[in-house]
């Protein structure tokens, strides 16, 4: 039973990985921007979940919309800034790396001047209670970022899916002068994905608020943890980088229970590495640019 | 009166590079089609990409109805009616045939009348209606090209720039396009073509127009090209060998 136990807490977890690497595909998908502030991002939507906690008591599930919009808008602050002016250059790609790292070098350092790098969790009620299902035992603090997550990806793919602006973005990531032509409004839609990259961090902030603990310098770990999602699913793949985040973080469960906790981060190291020498497209990594 | 499309004195080129096509002016009355030809690397595509807004000329004007296209976004110059279909396949190929034809008719506000205009769409391609779960890359030559042609009766714009249409169809595939130009034609929207095939293309049109090195040579009735045999030696003497 303990290897059950393993694999369903491995995969609550991988839906908040899911959830935390979603808009970074998306990003990535529509803009081709290799968005390494998205970590620091997820770090401000849980410190706008845990302030509201400490403060107002407020259940970091019920500040989800609230860490979505706060990120969302600084997001479009910084497309604005720094994206919008440099889409037409050719190496825009290349530059959006350099850009990014430094974004999140500026905002990690703003969160530590204002918050210091003390680890931090919000720790309502249920933070600590589990349910038992048979002997398997769930911790509701993961159940709970889990489900949630997993809810929001089931919304963001109906969206993308079935919505006429949803099939837009994905028109637009295949090829945008294609979508241009048939009377999209490029520059738009690449604001509003932007955006809503933005705020799926954000809102994985909050799901992650009571479950890791954090600080502003841990997104150098979740930078290097979510570039291998990312590479795994075939960059840009939504379906992809979901089911690489399921995966990795079920095997890395796994290595953490059986072998050793240290062991378990360096799974995505290694799937990274592996992904890379044996299919450097990823999993669903089919493009036709 | 004024034409419905007048192209005055451009000049276009990319990025830093030399001007690729020189004071170039040319005007297109309303259901009236057109046929480009010239050699290859003449500025032919060039010239429709600024028409089309995804290339802005770099001297020169450019009037649809009256208004001038100057400054306008390519989606924007789409919205006034301008529809192009570039020469790599003018489809979203990982997208269904569903959604391809949802993209056709991004641009029509009222969604019931976008949703009738599909329904028609898949009424003159029955094909496309039998498949429209399918991912459109995956389906036939013939089937792409009818989905590729099923968005110029979806939107009805008033002018479609069309951009090498048989390059690398099968003989019997020209044939389908062509038939598919000639509908388009005949609805009333006015066509500017470019085409390799010159007599295929000049058939096709009203009027033929020469281009090379950028430049206008000449523009004569298509029939008046077709019969000059002087014409037909410097001009189409490649296509008539086949
Ligand atoms: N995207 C581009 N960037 C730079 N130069 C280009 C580009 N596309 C075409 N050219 C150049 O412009 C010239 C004319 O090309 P084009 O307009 O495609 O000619 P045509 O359609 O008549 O064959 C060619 O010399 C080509 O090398
Ligand atoms: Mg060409």
């Amino acid at each position: 039973m303990e290897i059950l136990q393993v694999i369903i807490l491995g995969l609550c977890l991988g839906f908040v990985y899911a959830l935390m690497v979603s808009g970074l595909t998306l990003i990535f998908g529509v803009m081709r921007i290799v968005n390494l502030a998205h970590p620091i991002l997820i770090i401000s939507g849980a410190f706008v979940s845990y302030w509201l906690f400490i403060l107002f008591g407020l259940d970091p599930i019920l500040s989800v919309p609230a860490a979505a919009l706060t990120v969302a808008l600084l997001g479009v602050l910084l497309y604005k800034l720094i994206f919008e002016k440099n889409a037409a250059q050719q190496t825009y790609s290349e530059m959006t790396v350099l850009l990014t790292f430094g974004t999140a070098m500026v905002i990690d350092g703003l969160l530590a001047f204002l918050f210091h790098n003390t680890q931090r969790t919000a720790s309502p009620a249920y933070a600590t209670d589990a349910i038992f299902i048979g002997d398997i035992f769930i911790p509701l603090a993961q159940l709970y970022s889990g489900m949630v997550s997993l809810g929001i990806i089931v919304v963001l793919a109906l969206f993308l899916k079935y919505s006429e602006f949803g099939i837009a973005i994905r028109a637009t990531s295949q090829n945008r002068t294609s979508a241009e032509l048939v009377g999209v409004n490029v520059k738009f839609v690449c604001l509003i994905s932007f955006a809503i990259g933005c705020a799926l961090a954000g809102s994985a902030g909050s799901l992650v608020s009571f479950v890791f603990s954090f600080f502003p310098s841990r997104h150098w770990e979740w930078i290097a943890i979510l570039m291998s999602l990312v590479v795994l699913g075939g960059m840009g793949s939504l379906t992809g980088a979901v089911i690489g985040a399921l995966v990795l973080s079920v095997v890395s469960s796994l290595v953490g229970a059986f072998y050793s906790p240290a062991w378990s981060t360096m799974v995505f190291f290694l799937a990274l590495f592996l992904i890379l020498i044996i299919r450097p497209r990823g999993l669903f990594g089919i493009r036709t640019d | 009166m004024t034409s419905l499309l007048s192209i005055r004195n451009v000049t276009a080129g990319y990025g830093y590079g030399p001007d690729i096509v020189h004071d170039f002016s040319l005007s297109l009355n309303e259901s009236e089609v057109k046929c480009i030809i010239g050699p290859n690397g003449a500025g032919k595509s060039t010239l429709l990409k600024a028409v089309a807004g995804i290339l802005k000329p770099r001297s020169g004007d450019i009037f649809f109805e009256g208004k001038n296209l100057s400054g306008k976004e390519a989606y924007q110059i789409m919205r006034l009616g301008i529809c192009f279909l570039p020469q790599e396949r003018a489809i979203f190929p990982n997208l269904t045939v569903a959604e391809n034809l949802r993209m056709c008719a991004y641009s029509i506000k009222d969604k019931a009348l976008a949703a009738s205009r599909i329904k028609a769409a898949i009424g003159m391609f029955p094909v496309l209606g039998q498949r429209l779960k399918q991912i459109a890359g995956t389906m036939s030559g013939g089937q792409q090209q009818q989905l590729v042609y099923a968005r110029a009766f979806t939107i009805k714009p008033k002018i479609i720039l069309i951009d090498e249409p048989s390059l690398g169809l099968a003989p019997s595939l020209v044939e389908q396009t062509f038939s598919h130009i000639k509908q388009i034609a005949s609805s009333g929207i006015a066509v500017l073509l470019v085409e390799q095939n010159a007599i295929k293309g000049l058939q096709t049109s009203g009027y033929g127009v020469v281009m090379d090195l950028g430049k206008l040579v000449f523009e004569k009735p298509a029939n008046e090209v077709l019969q000059d045999q002087s014409l037909r030696d410097l001009y189409l003497g490649k296509a008539l060998k086949k």
